[in-house]
């Protein structure tokens, strides 16, 4: 794996996994979301 | 339909007032198109809510005056530049007109939530309410309350006019459209270093940002604040470019409304006014520079000083501070502040936490103040890589970027507010994120332009858009239900606004003559009757049990004029049934029920469902004194 390949996939990795950690901290929004739109 | 010719009407004038002074400032001519309208737009709100300072003052507050204003601003719109021969409208590629049709979406959200009564409690506890009673008095007169009151107003100025001429319709709408113009000057000024696609996704990041959806269409100062910092910041850069004073003191004057606007206001002209003198002409420039500052954002502190003594009431109360003791007293500021800096600074002000703080308001670790559903959402810390490494990419160009401006103030702001700011709230940050937003977008943008990064840029950015959005939906399902629902006003509020239940009750039987005790601040705007903050934002009724005794406590009650209390009574396993001191009141049989309410407690209008408790407002009638014999 080249070098670009290697940052490639660090930026990808960052960008998920930063996604996921931000959606952490909103855990218990998901059943009242789910609630509120009829869903649950 | 009023509502909207008034909003119309008041755009106008704000374009005329702009068009004006840049015309005066001899700027106009050299700027482009869009920079010229949004710009104009922008500084003419700063000058309405100027001018509307001196009107109050002298009691102008009328339908007359004020549409004498307007009428004065939208003849002065003659020197607008005709935008048919100028404004070549950008292309649009199909990923552009996907991103259009998005943004119509989100505005048809704020258009919801633009023509439903306000349930924002901010809103209706000072940000709109302070401007009502202006307008019902056809005045400004002073209001000895910390934050809510003796605060800078320019920008609360601004929401007079639409409410006086076109009641509180044009006001919601206002606030809509004002909060629509700070997208409108992002755009363009990004448009000077990005694409059309990338300044409209960017455009779109700002407008679902949480801390946007929340205060932009509501009437909270930041999201209106924005447009001044990027009037100051654009100008700071044309005067690095150009070397004229003219731009250095607009830079001044947008500072200048906003230190008119907010106590915020000062750290950032204080951070705008180094970067604006650092390069040539030190001397002159600063002193343009503070002239303008001064011109612009100087009237609340002295109107301030006059009354309290202190400029910045109560932040130098201590020293400087000569109110009317039956208002606020040296011990009560003492504990206010104490209760101040322990509810609204959770962190510590060390420099680790200075580096952490950002982290920490977005993922939510540590204690912030409602930073996630408030927040800035998760872009900053996706695209933090891409700009630190474009950063790094292009270090040898950084010190002739036009973006070095930008940064420098983002940052210098940041670095005051974290150190003096009063409040650790991250929506206190909002007027600079147009400026973080620009910097790290190009930043990021040069880095993965030609490189085979761009998708996963590309893919922050979407997922980022995405879920704004969403949120953002959510949030307007509210307002939806409301218009589709018949607008049934009486439903809307009991459903959005805490206590609202008990209202109309209050509104019918209630004389009012009195003036009702609340604990629910929020209360205030709909409440038909004069009223007083149960809290400790005001100094009259000293609310500290160790501070009081009861017989005190009914006098502080009968000389502030209060005649009724709707407070909230305390469920069968609490240790009181009211808040302390009240109880003392109860004790000695100074107050006689006269109606209670069981309402659900709403947490989050968004999501009723999140947390919602069931509680008892009861409205009190409070005895004479003898009651205590």
């Amino acid at each position: 794996m080249d070098n670009k390949n290697l940052v490639a996939g660090f930026l990808w990795l960052w960008v998920v996994a930063g996604m996921a950690a931000y959606l952490y901290q909103f855990q218990g929004f998901v059943r009242p979301i789910l609630q509120y739109l009829g869903i649950s | 339909m009023t509502a909207v010719a008034i909003v119309f009407f008041q755009i106008l004038a704000c374009l005329g007032f702009g068009a004006a002074l840049l015309h005066v400032l001899k700027i106009d001519t050299d700027m482009g198109p869009g920079e010229y309208w949004t710009l104009a737009f922008a500084t003419g709100i700063g000058v309405l809510g100027w001018l509307l300072f001196p009107l109050g003052i002298l009691g102008l507050l009328g339908w007359g005056p004020l549409s004498a204003l307007l009428a004065a601003g939208a003849v002065a719109a003659v020197l607008l530049r005709r935008p048919g021969t100028i404004l070549s409208p950008p292309r649009f590629d199909a990923v552009g007109r996907g991103l259009l049709a998005l943004l119509v979406v989100i505005l048809a959200f704020d258009l919801m939530e633009g023509i439903a009564p306000s349930a924002d409690a901010d809103s209706l506890a000072y940000h709109f309410e302070n401007p009502k009673r202006f307008v019902d008095a056809g005045r400004i007169f002073f209001i000895p309350l910390p934050l809510n009151g003796a605060v800078p107003m320019l920008v609360q100025m601004t929401y007079v006019p639409a409410l006086a001429l076109g009641g509180e319709t044009a006001l919601t709408l206002w606030a809509m459209v004002s909060g629509w113009a700070a997208g409108a000057v992002l755009f363009i000024l990004c448009r000077r270093h990005l694409d059309v696609n990338w300044s409209l996704a960017v455009t779109l990041i700002f407008l679902t940002t949480p801390a946007v959806i929340y205060g932009g269409g509501a009437g909270h100062v930041e999201a209106r604040n924005t447009l001044f910092v990027m009037v100051a910041a654009w100008a700071t850069v044309r005067s690095f470019e150009t070397g004229r004073l003219n731009y250095v003191f607009l830079a001044g004057l947008g500072s200048g409304f906003f230190v008119g606007g907010k106590y915020l206001g000062l750290l950032f002209a204080a951070a705008c006014g180094l970067v604006a003198i650092f390069r040539r002409r030190w001397l002159a420039n600063g002193l343009v520079f503070s002239l303008a500052v001064l011109a612009a954002g100087f009237q609340w502190y002295a109107w301030n000083a006059w009354h309290t003594g202190d400029p910045v009431f109560p932040v130098l109360f201590q020293w400087f501070g000569n109110l009317d003791p039956a208002l606020w007293t040296n011990s009560h500021d003492a504990f206010f502040k104490e209760i101040l800096l322990k509810v609204e600074n959770p962190l510590p002000r060390s420099p680790l936490w200075f580096v952490l703080f950002p982290f920490s308001a977005t993922l939510g670790f540590g204690y912030t103040l409602d930073a996630g559903r408030v927040g800035f959402g998760p872009y900053g810390l996706l695209v933090l890589p891409f700009a630190a490494a474009g950063v790094w990419k292009f270090r040898h160009r950084l010190r002739q970027s036009p973006l070095l401006p930008y940064a420098a103030v983002a940052l210098l702001f940041y670095g005051l507010w974290y150190i003096f700011g009063g409040s650790q709230r991250i929506r206190h940050l909002l007027p600079i994120l147009p400026l973080f937003l620009i910097c790290v977008s190009v930043a990021a943008e040069r880095f993965a332009r030609t490189t085979h990064y761009r998708w996963a840029l590309i893919c922050a950015f979407a997922m980022t858009l995405m879920l704004q959005t969403g949120a953002h939906g959510l949030f307007a399902l509210n307002y939806a239900k409301y218009l589709a629902g018949g607008s049934d006003r009486e439903a809307f509020l009991k459903r959005n606004v805490n206590g609202y239940a008990a209202v109309p009750w209050v509104n019918k039987n209630l004389p009012k003559s009195g003036r009702l005790f609340i604990q629910h601040r929020q209360l205030r705007y709909y409440l038909n009757m004069p009223s007083i903050l149960g809290t400790f934002l005001q100094g009259e009724i000293e609310l500290r049990p160790e501070a009081t005794n009861v017989r005190k406590l009914h006098r502080q009650f009968s000389q502030a004029g209060v005649t009724y209390l709707l407070v909230v009574r305390n469920g069968d396993g609490a240790a009181a049934i009211y808040e302390p001191p009240l109880g003392m009141l109860k004790n000695a049989d100074c107050l006689s029920l006269i109606k209670d309410f069981k309402l659900r407690t709403v947490h989050s209008r968004t999501l009723p469902g999140l947390i919602s408790t069931l509680t008892t407002l009861e409205v009190l009638r409070l005895k004479p004194e003898s009651c205590l014999e």
